[in-house]
């Protein structure tokens, strides 16, 4: 989409919304076993799924905070897991009804800004309010054509079965600490099942939102796209600002089988004192392609690598990703790509802007095991620098252990060239709106790939972070 | 050969290694970095590198060298009239003592790992090179280290100081047969550059096979002044070097490129960073690795561009060509930005096996494809090989290339 320098009238209050808190039940603050057994209790869960969250959070306790080594980060250490509400269940129950939706979640949606889109996707909007999903409508032809789109906590009630096939086959507790938490407390999250051959051409969308001080969110995502099927899935957030830490840990899980396609798309606005730790995953068979869209906006630290695993001849995996870190913030994001199957491509491409103080790191692995002859992979990261007190870091780890395949990664970190700002002033456009267009641009690569309300609601974003950015 | 050895590890304690100091007559400053060394060796655990292969590493088989036993020193002309010191680092200690104080530990921090203690506590070997102000020094000087006993171990210490305006090509070798039992290399060369000063400084590491080389080497570089570092790595079974550029001074610069060649079951392991932190500080990187049967080779590269540096210009290279289907190569080509004001910088890294369509091309051309590869993978690291300045060793170098190949 075309870059604009004008200025969008545009209110930043609205993304610092907070509405009255309104709960049936909230658990006491840190995590043991009652906790687990509560909240597994309180949602009628099978024994097996308690059993699960148990065992995983024994796996949490014995893990350690990940301070140093490959995907470790010396700031977890300000996290205080003891001051977190691990559930919270919202007064409200899934609704279909859009009527029945209760007034101050339809003034969020108003307040996000996103009116055009709701009356537009309103059948796909699937809406969650504090941990759980409180709205979701599904279009009357996709249920014919057998696509499921539940919050995760129906979805295990109504698809048992589909449920426990593929629930952790993805991402196991064990996979990190992170994950394990996610695992013992989750809650919420999105199930999609797209049945064989079926294309599903309009996005279904899903919003999140956390609205509790102190409060954890832990949303869990399972998405099976059958042989020959395709599906988008957005997922954006915003939420209010706090004064305290507060913790997002969910965990994404997709499998794309043969011939499928899956595009998941996120753009995430977190506050800028959340501490974002997701663990994004799919696995990808023969001739499937699995692409993930990825912007990191907001949160005082994240850390997300979204991953495509290459298990079939042909599989084809992408992440696009950018990051904007500004005052105090953290962004450690990137891609991991792990080709297992001969024939299997992918690309990473990562495009990461620091201001303010704001650190970016691109941090990645390219994995080509033995057997994945004629594996392809390219990797592009770039990051701008804007003023001196920001800071950029690039940490690829790159594991070939094939000959027979290729691997180009490119990098450069720079800054704003005094001739292209001169150019536009000279042009008549003041200094902080060519700012805004050169950032603007260095991400288009990512802005073109989303649908147009992210588009320009990103470019707000951008602009208004942007704005005061002189001098 | 006989030598004096130090009795195995465990059996070392503080009191042996402050007597056979003050039997050496070494100043106390040093007695005391040495017992200070080994009490942190005794009490410090192993390093934990996930991708150097140290489970198979026997350090209570290590027997370390007691005596300047494994340094040969190599120079073409007499250099004494021009003040140019070229001489063991255990004899310059009694003749250069104030000298060897003032930078001897200033680039390397002895306790970043348990093995850089060791070899400050233990060193006996190693070469020191002082080159005064303005004097150039035309042929290359060089220092080798063979393992003076099969099985053994050496930690040898190198200290090169280049006055203001000086300049000189130093070139550091390690050499064996193939021994049989393991042995133990644990050299740090520590070396700084006056203003304007020119080093051309070539590492070359063709250890036999069973031997475990974990060494460190580090610049730090001073204004206007400027280093062409070349290494090569064909030797030894399990490598791990850390090796560091520092440009301090404004205008300082770096031309570093490497060769490595890994085969059979080595793993070799490279971990160069780079520190831009003066202003208009400028570097070009070019490392080339081949990697060959079950070998595993890493690259653990890192170019650090610290807040007050300006107008830094950076640029790494870094390709790795696989010759066999379960040879394995790691690369992680890594960049810490701390500043916008960056001229350029960024990196760019391949891996990939020979190019069929170049095969094709010179097969077409009636060269059988071993000979291509062979031409190939020649070509490759021939960037590398040019910067040798001396002949015989560049002859054996490709020499033993070709072997490998």
């Amino acid at each position: 989409m075309a870059v604009t320098a004008t200025n969008l009238d545009f209110d930043y209050s609205k993304y610092a919304f907070r509405n009255e808190e309104r709960y049936i039940f909230k658990s006491e603050k840190g995590l043991n076993e009652k906790v687990v057994r509560e909240l597994s209790g309180m949602k009628g869960e099978p024994e097996w799924m308690l059993k699960r969250r148990l065992h995983a959070l024994e796996i949490f306790r014995k893990k350690p905070t990940p301070l140093t080594g490959m995907w470790a980060n010396p700031e977890l250490a300000e996290l205080n897991y003891d001051d977190i509400h691990y559930f919270v269940r919202a007064g409200e129950r899934p609704q279909k009804d859009w009527d029945a939706v209760p007034p101050e979640i339809k003034n969020t949606f108003e307040r996000l800004g996103i009116p055009e889109a709701e009356r537009k996707f309103l059948a796909g909007v699937g809406a969650q309010y504090e941990s759980e999903v409180v709205y979701h409508s599904l279009r009357e032809e996709w249920a014919k054509k057998g696509v499921i789109f539940l919050d995760t906590d129906t979805g295990l009630k109504e698809y048992p079965e589909i449920f426990k096939q593929y629930f952790g086959t993805v991402v196991p507790a064990a996979d990190n600490k992170y994950a394990a938490l996610n695992t013992a407390v989750w809650s919420g999250g999105s199930f999609v099942y797209v049945p064989k051959g079926v294309h599903v051409d309009i996005p279904l969308q899903a919003y999140f939102r956390i609205n509790a001080e102190r409060m954890g969110q832990f949303e869990r995502t399972l998405i099976i796209v059958d042989e020959g099927a395709s599906v988008h899935y957005i997922e954006g957030c915003t939420a209010p600002i706090y004064s305290t830490n507060s913790l997002h840990s969910a965990v994404v899980e997709i499998i794309v089988k043969k011939g499928g396609k899956c595009r998941y798309t996120t753009i995430q606005n977190w506050a800028n004192n959340i501490f974002n730790l997701v663990t994004k995953r799919a696995i990808a068979y023969e001739e499937a392609s699995m692409e993930w869209v990825d912007g990191n906006i907001g949160s005082r630290l994240t850390m997300k690598y979204p991953s495509v695993y290459l298990m079939g001849r042909g599989a084809r995996g992408e992440v696009l990703s950018v990051a904007y870190a500004g005052k105090g913030q953290h962004q450690d994001a990137g891609a991991k790509m792990v080709h297992i199957a001969p024939d299997t491509t992918s690309r990473i491409t990562n495009k990461s802007v620091s201001k303010n103080g704001g650190k970016t790191t691109y941090r990645g692995l390219a994995k080509v095991v033995p057997g994945a002859t004629g594996a392809k992979i390219n990797v592009n990261c770039d990051a701008l620098i804007l003023d001196e007190k920001s800071s950029s870091d690039t940490i690829p780890y790159i594991e070939i252990e094939e000959d027979r395949c290729t691997l180009a990664h490119e990098a450069t970190v720079g800054r704003i060239g005094e001739e292209q700002l001169f150019y536009l002033m000279s042009r008549g456009i003041s200094e902080s709106d060519a700012l805004s267009m050169i950032v603007l641009g260095f991400m288009e690569p990512f802005t073109r790939e989303l649908p147009m309300e992210y588009a320009v609601e990103l470019n707000r974003l951008i602009q208004l972070e942007m704005e005061g950015s002189v001098g | 050969m006989t030598m004096k050895t130090f009795p195995p590890l465990a059996e070392i304690s503080d009191a042996l290694v402050i007597e056979r100091s003050r039997a050496a007559g070494e100043p106390e400053w040093l007695t005391e970095q040495r017992v200070d060394a080994w009490r942190f060796f005794a009490s410090a655990e192993p390093p934990y590198w996930r991708r150097t292969d140290l489970s198979k590493f026997k350090p209570e088989q290590v027997i370390a060298a007691a005596d300047t036993a494994a340094t040969s020193l190599y120079q073409e002309e007499d250099l004494t009239d021009q003040g140019v010191v070229f001489t063991t680092l255990a004899q310059a200690i009694h003749s250069h003592s104030d000298l060897i104080r003032r930078y001897f530990g200033t680039a390397i921090e002895s306790k970043r790992h348990k093995f850089l203690a060791l070899n400050a506590a233990l060193w006996q070997d190693g070469v020191f090179l002082y080159v005064p102000k303005h004097v150039n020094v035309e042929l290359p000087l060089t220092v080798m280290f063979s393992m003076p006993i099969p099985g053994g171990a050496i930690a040898p210490r190198n200290l090169i100081i280049l006055d203001d305006g000086a300049s000189v090509t130093f070139v550091e070798e390690y050499h064996s047969v193939a021994a049989s039992d393991q042995a133990f290399a644990t050299p740090v060369t520590e070396m700084f550059l006056g203003n304007d000063a020119t080093l051309r400084f070539v590492a070359v590491q063709t250890w036999g096979e069973d031997v475990y080389h974990i060494g460190a080497q580090k610049v730090r570089v001073g204004r206007g002044a400027s280093v062409e570092w070349a290494a090569v790595n064909l030797g030894a079974r399990v490598q791990h070097i850390e090796a560091e550029t520092a440009l301090e001074g404004d205008g300082s610069r770096v031309e570093w490129v490497a060769a490595t060649f890994a085969a059979d079951h080595q793993n070799l392991l490279t971990a160069p960073w780079l520190r831009h932190i003066g202003a208009k500080t400028e570097a070009h990187m070019d490392f080339k690795t081949v990697v060959k049967d079950q070998s595993y080779t890493t690259f653990d590269g890192m170019i650090k561009i610290e807040r007050q540096s300006r107008a830094t210009v950076s640029r790494l290279e870094e390709h790795a060509l696989h010759l066999s289907p379960k040879a394995r190569s790691d690369s992680i080509p890594g960049l810490m930005i701390d500043t916008n004001d960056v001229a350029k910088a960024g990196h760019a890294s391949t891996s990939g096996e020979v190019d069929e369509e170049q095969l094709f091309y010179m097969r077409s051309r009636g060269i059988p494809r071993d000979e291509a590869i062979h031409l190939i993978v020649m070509g490759f690291f021939e960037p590398v090989l040019d910067r040798i300045p001396n002949d015989t060793l560049r002859q054996r170098i490709a020499e033993m290339i070709e072997a490998k190949i």
